[in-house]
């Protein structure tokens, strides 16, 4: 096991604002083309008015069609503004007692298009009974997104990522799990600010390597500011 | 007259296939392809008087698409389809050999005009 142990102070007070900016720009890019796509289908829709006009009325299963693409898009746009919604009220309190799986199933989502642009899949796993931290959820999401993102950086994209929780007395473990390409450097971006996050969360983030090339980073954080584990709801 | 042959290339699988159907109700020979390997396989089966490209996409980007197309077909008109976030990387694909570029939400008018320009383009060149 490699611990990482970094001075990475610098560029910690900027880091949330760029990482608010990054998941804003990236939801709001996912909003237009939702956009876009309800346009281009209403525009079918008129198109098909127009034609009509001329060749005779649209068939009933062709307008049920169109009404279904429309709605699907709708349903589409209306998760990803939920999710932008929670991850934005993430900055309410710096204290909050979450459910970590629900947490994590929030940010694999956010980081989905980032995994996309890299034709990678990331994937939460459940393991066990859910259950609950007392922590700052903006720094919990923030960190985990840095952990996403070195294992897009360093992963093969033909395996898949996958992010699970789970319980060890009074600690909460996130393992993100990916095969890397080659073996990862422990250094550079992100590790200094992910180390000083973890030190604010009262953490840790470790490295180890597992079998069939599978490496597992692991974030550490107490389940509660008291080191009492909470009930899941 | 024939009529125009367009190539659409764009990962939101629901908008490049309602955008091709709409240019298909408007008499063009409009085909859609959601990555830029099919597209680039069928460009060099076909050629296109005009291709709108999507600048944003995983693997191969529109950029380097749109550096294959030039390769294979230099007389095509690539016409880059961006958000406004990927503004300079279109002015770099009008550098690099795009006739245009428009931003997403795009007004599918304003997407014939250019087409037609492109395709006039073309015809001098």
């Amino acid at each position: 096991m490699i611990r990482v142990d970094m001075d990475g102070q610098q560029g910690v007070y900027r880091s949330g604002p760029a990482f608010f900016g990054r998941i804003t720009a990236s939801v709001t890019h996912e909003i237009n083309n939702v956009l876009s796509t309800v346009g281009e289908l209403s525009g079918l829709l008129e198109d098909l008015v127009a034609a009509g006009a001329q060749k005779g009325p649209i068939p009933p299963e062709k307008l049920r069609h169109l009404a279904e693409r429309l709605t699907a898009q709708v349903s589409k746009g209306t998760a990803i503004i939920k999710r932008l919604n929670r991850f934005a009220h993430s900055t309410d309190e710096p204290a909050k007692t979450v459910d970590l799986g629900d947490t994590l199933a929030l940010v694999v989502a956010l980081a989905g298009p980032f995994a996309r642009r890299k034709q990678a899949t990331l994937e939460t796993h459940a393991a066990g009974e859910p259950f609950n931290v007392q922590t700052d959820p903006f720094l919990l999401e923030h960190a985990v997104f840095l952990g996403l993102e070195y294992a897009l950086q360093s992963g093969d994209p033909r395996w898949l990522i996958t992010v699970s929780a789970a319980r060890h007395e009074q600690l909460a473990e996130i393992i993100i799990s990916f095969v890397p390409l080659e073996v990862p450097a422990m250094t550079g971006a992100p590790w200094p600010l992910l180390a000083v996050l973890m030190r604010q969360l009262g953490g840790t983030v470790a490295c180890t390597s597992g079998e069939n090339n599978t490496h597992h980073l692991v974030l550490t954080i107490p389940l509660t500011e008291s080191g009492q584990p909470t009930m899941a709801p | 007259m024939s009529a125009l042959r367009v190539l659409l290339v764009d990962d939101e699988e629901e908008l490049v296939f309602t955008l091709e159907e709409r240019l298909q109700l408007r008499g063009m020979c409009a085909e859609a392809f959601t990555s830029g390997a099919e597209a680039l396989k069928r460009i060099a089966q076909q050629e296109f008087e005009v291709i709108v490209v999507d600048v944003k996409m995983p693997g191969m980007d529109g950029l380097e698409l749109l550096r294959q197309i030039k390769t294979l077909r230099p007389a095509a008109q690539v016409i880059l389809l961006t958000g406004r976030a990927s503004e300079n990387e279109s002015r770099l694909g009008l550098e690099q050999g795009a006739f245009a570029y428009l931003i997403k939400p795009i007004n599918i008018d304003e997407l014939i005009k250019k087409m037609e320009q492109a395709v006039s383009r073309r015809t001098k060149e």
